[in-house]
């Protein structure tokens, strides 16, 4: 024990109680402590304890260590990216949110022009978050770059053996993420290991990771959701959600039995109302006041899991309205199509418009449009989608429900039934078109600004001066901030894109 | 400038963000500079566009906009812009009059500040200030008294039972020597609050604070025995404050192409306390300049981290002198000779002892120290010298920093400037050819 922790002892037990003795101090210690008064006990081992922490200090000597020296990264052959186009890389990773896309097209200019990234930004790029950036971006790291991903794991990950960790290891979003992965690879390995370890998840893990099985599901799926269903018990409200997504899975499954049952029973609350003594026969959505045989609650709560009561009178007018619309959206949109005999535009009239006060429009809306999705019918959102967005306050779709249906349907293929789509990027009509569409959108959410940097690759080349001569002239002014943040947002990707083009 | 300097005039993260959004040519609506300021105009959320302006010799902000931030988003999105993409903005004699007039302004204020003040009735001035130096003395040997007694009971007893003690009871402490005015020995004793009591070690820091604490007190008591430098270095300890005005023209100066190698801020008590690390080219000397401000107001300083200030540094007296204020700013040196560096540890440690030896108390000195390598040791990383002498680094100091400093030097020894503290070093930034690259702070 040195002489300082000698002391630590002493102070620990406290002066009065143990003896503290200066004779096993310094020698330059003692000297200097002869001067102090013995008398005063606690002064003079403060004293002490002041002098050999000072000289302690100054005497210290650094540890040597044998530790083998890093390897040093090896000598670079390509050269560095020239000054502008690290200017450029600033201004990307300056970008607030960052825009993964131009990002992604930048590395791929360099790995066109043979450069590599310049050692100042190798940490900041390595650890954006995006798949499709780290991908272009390890062909332009460089061999210090690739040096350098060697000290931290998550650089080095890959694919395969980091999503096996994040299952194993990992927090429930973690463990979600590799689910997805697994799923998209092999859906019935996914599924088994979902299985296998159910029994252990608690009911929030058993909900956060059921909802990865909507990703490739299939028949194969139906006995381990049956017997998942089986299993619960009780109807506390995060109970009622998972059993609620066990329904929509088995709805959702091919040739399910659920299925079938929704598209039997909902096209009965459709009647023929003759008119003109008989001569024409129009069809009217009529549906229950109370409950009947099929809008029952022990059905719809107890065996399905949705609320029993109306969650919304503004939204839904009675129970079974609320019932009708969450089964339409999990319902195949066809069976419409052949009960009403019409098309598209023609089933989304019936409901929105012909059947539905303009105010309890958008849930409505929401049900077509999540079916469309879910049995992947572009026509039917694009008619939803478009005629919904015409109606002030029926877009109130969250953030969620939109990731869901771009999913499902890119955003650029909403337009693809009625407009053309050039080689690359967008014709300047379509862009047009787009940025109407999302001009009447940020009128209810600032987040459709994000819309045009997901598309930052397609957008036509327009003008500074054409962007401004597409925003109205006469929107109010509390709308004005998201138009012009939307216009300003689209010129930059277009300067930035014309920067990455011209390296 | 460049845009990393820029960015370290932040005064937080949001304020970095918003200017880091307003750095884009078509938000602004004019775009102008000269030799002495820059100028810009930007629509904000009022209805006439915000008058945004910096003046280049001082890096000092100005702008109409009602931010109390300093400097706010638009001044910092105008520099950062300009550091950017300086052809985006007009060279310009003609000042408009918003612009001139505060340039004008600040350069007469400038040259007042730099005549000598003209004396009221010396001799009464002289007699109040001795009178409040004697009154304010009483009250802190006072002080000094009380907690010297507080410290021997601590040790009479023991530390074994200081975790249980309790915030409170540091804090009472404290605020007593606040009262006594002396508010060094406040914070001395705050620091037993900042002990981790679950790390192996609080036994050895307990008893290390205790002897520092009382150290300063003993000084307190042998104060005419010391020489008037170290007298000066006690009294600060103590919490003297130290203001321009108790510079007096005996006060050392030091012109030098200055390096500011880093800049940390922390908070204490609502006021934001900014250490700016210098290294003069010529001199050879190390400073400590030291700014405050209250809340967020944000402080204004012509030191820019990473830069070289030309610059006049007024020194105050100590054994060690050490701490500084601008005396005189005359602009920019944007080459970066290499500085003069020790070859090793050992070599830093003799300068850091004969520091000690004329200022027992001196820490967080930064210390330029070349072929210096990154080598990991389980999982801790440390640098290590050429004699394979090693110094952990600081904890502060991140793993993403760790690799920056890695990416930075591919693993060959590099010319570091450290931040030695207390057992610990911390990069501040490093020699990167013709360049001094800062290390994110």
């Amino acid at each position: 024990m040195n002489t300082w922790n000698e002391l630590v002892q002493v102070a620990l037990l406290g002066t009065e109680k143990s003896n503290f003795s200066p004779e096993s101090l310094p020698q330059p210690v003692q000297t200097l402590l002869a001067k102090a008064d013995r008398q005063d006990r606690e002064g003079f081992f403060l004293t002490a304890a002041a002098l050999t922490y000072q000289y302690e200090r100054s005497g210290k000597k650094r540890a040597v260590i044998d530790l083998p020296a890093l390897t040093p990264a090896e000598q670079e052959s390509r050269s560095e990216a020239p000054q502008e186009a690290i200017k450029l890389l600033k201004t990307l990773l300056d970008q607030l949110p960052l825009n993964a896309t131009l990002l992604s097209l930048y590395l791929q200019k360099l790995q066109e022009k043979g450069w590599i990234i310049p050692s100042a930004y190798l940490v900041r790029l390595l650890n954006v978050n995006d798949a499709q950036v780290q991908q272009f971006l390890l062909p332009v790291l460089g061999k210090r770059g690739d040096w350098l991903r060697s000290f931290h794991f998550p650089w080095q990950r890959d694919a395969e053996t980091d999503w096996e960790k994040s299952w194993q290891e990992g927090k429930v979003a973690e463990r979600k993420k590799a689910l997805y992965a697994f799923r998209e690879q092999n859906p019935t390995l996914a599924r088994q290991r979902l299985e296998e370890s159910w029994s252990e998840l608690s009911a929030r893990e058993r909900k956060e990771l059921l909802e990865v099985l909507l990703l490739n599901l299939s028949n194969d799926d139906e006995a381990f959701l049956r017997a998942a269903q089986q299993e619960l018990k009780g109807h506390k409200p995060l109970t009622q959600e998972i059993r609620q997504l066990i329904f929509r899975l088995l709805t959702l499954l091919p040739t399910g039995d659920e299925q079938l049952f929704l598209q039997q029973n909902l096209p009965t609350y459709i009647i023929r109302e003759k008119k003109l003594l008989g001569l024409i026969s129009t069809p009217k959505l009529v549906l229950p006041e109370g409950e009947d045989t099929f809008f029952s609650l022990p059905r719809f709560a107890q065996d399905w899991g949705f609320y029993g009561q109306n969650p919304d009178s503004y939204q839904y007018q009675s129970l079974s309205d609320y019932w009708f619309w969450e089964a339409v959206a999990l319902t195949n949109p066809q069976i419409w199509r052949e009960a009403l005999k019409t098309d598209w535009a023609g089933v989304v009239k019936f409901f929105t418009i012909e059947n539905a006060k303009a105010d309890r429009s958008a849930a409505r809306y929401k049900a077509l449009l999540l079916a469309s999705v879910r049995f992947n019918i572009p026509e039917l959102f694009v008619e939803a989608y478009q005629k919904g967005v015409s109606f002030t306050g029926a877009t109130t779709f969250s953030l969620q429900d939109y990731q869901l249906i771009f999913q499902r349907i890119p955003f650029r293929q909403l337009y693809l039934q009625k407009n053309e789509l050039l080689q690359g990027y967008w014709s300047a009509e379509l862009s047009r078109h787009i940025f109407q569409e999302l001009l009447e959108l940020v009128k209810s959410s600032h987040v459709y600004v994000d819309f045009a940097r997901q598309a930052s690759e397609y957008w036509y080349e327009f003008s500074e001066a054409e962007i401004d001569s597409l925003l109205p002239a006469d929107t109010p002014s509390y709308y004005r901030s998201g138009e012009e943040k939307l216009a300003a947002q689209l010129k930059e990707i277009l300067s930035l894109r014309r920067w990455i083009r011209a390296l | 400038m460049t845009e990393e300097q820029v960015l370290q005039l932040a005064p937080d993260a949001a304020s970095l963000k918003a200017g880091k959004a307003l750095a884009v040519e078509n938000k602004w609506v004019t775009l102008a500079y000269n030799s002495r300021v820059l100028w810009g105009e930007v629509q904000g959320s009022g209805k006439d566009p915000y008058r945004t302006q910096v003046d280049l010799q001082q890096t000092a902000f100005k702008c109409s906009c009602p931010s109390r931030k300093f400097p706010c988003k638009h001044g910092l999105g105008l520099l950062i812009l300009f550091a950017k993409s300086a052809p985006a903005f007009q060279n310009s004699e003609n000042e408009p009059t918003w612009v001139s007039e505060w340039v004008d302004k600040r350069q007469t204020k400038a040259e007042k500040a730099a005549e000598p003040a003209k004396e009221v009735n010396p001799e009464q001035k002289e007699k109040d200030r001795l009178k409040r130096q004697q009154q304010r003395y009483q009250k802190v040997e006072a002080g000094v008294g009380e907690l010297s007694q507080w410290l021997r009971d601590l040790v009479r007893t023991g530390t074994l039972n200081v975790p249980e003690k309790g915030y409170r009871y540091f804090e009472q402490t404290a605020a007593r020597m606040v009262d006594a005015q002396a508010t060094g020995l406040a914070n001395g004793v705050k620091a037993f609050n900042a002990i981790a009591y679950t790390s192996p070690d609080w036994q050895s820091q307990v008893l290390k604070q205790c002897s520092q604490l009382y150290l300063w007190t003993e000084a307190f008591r042998n104060l005419p025995e010391l020489s008037p430098e170290l007298q000066e270095d006690v009294k600060n300890a103590i919490g003297w404050g130290r203001s321009a005005k108790d510079l007096g023209p005996q006060a050392e100066c030091i012109t030098d192409d200055w390096l500011v190698l880093g800049r940390m801020s922390r908070e204490e008590d609502r006021i934001t306390v900014q250490q700016n690390w210098l290294y003069g080219y010529s001199s050879g000397r190390i400073a400590l300049v030291l700014n405050f401000s209250y809340q967020n107001a944000g402080v204004e300083t012509p030191l820019v981290p990473g830069r070289i200030s030309k610059a006049t540094l007024q020194f105050y007296p100590s054994a060690f002198p050490f701490r500084a204020l601008v005396k005189e700013h005359t602009g920019y040196e944007n080459r970066y000779p290499e500085a003069k560096a020790f070859q090793d540890f050992t070599q830093a440690d003799t300068f850091l002892r004969q520091i000690w030896q004329q200022q027992p108390w001196a820490d967080e000195l930064p210390l330029w120290v070349e072929q210096l390598v990154l080598i990991k040791a389980e999982r801790e990383w440390l640098l290590c010298d050429n004699q394979r002498q090693v110094m952990p680094l600081d904890p502060a100091f991140g793993e993403m920093q760790v690799f920056e400093l890695l990416a930075l030097s591919g693993g060959q020894p590099m010319q570091v400037c450290i931040l030695h503290r207390e057992g610990y070093v911390y990069p501040l930034g490093l020699q990167l050819g013709n360049s001094y690259q800062l290390l994110a702070v």
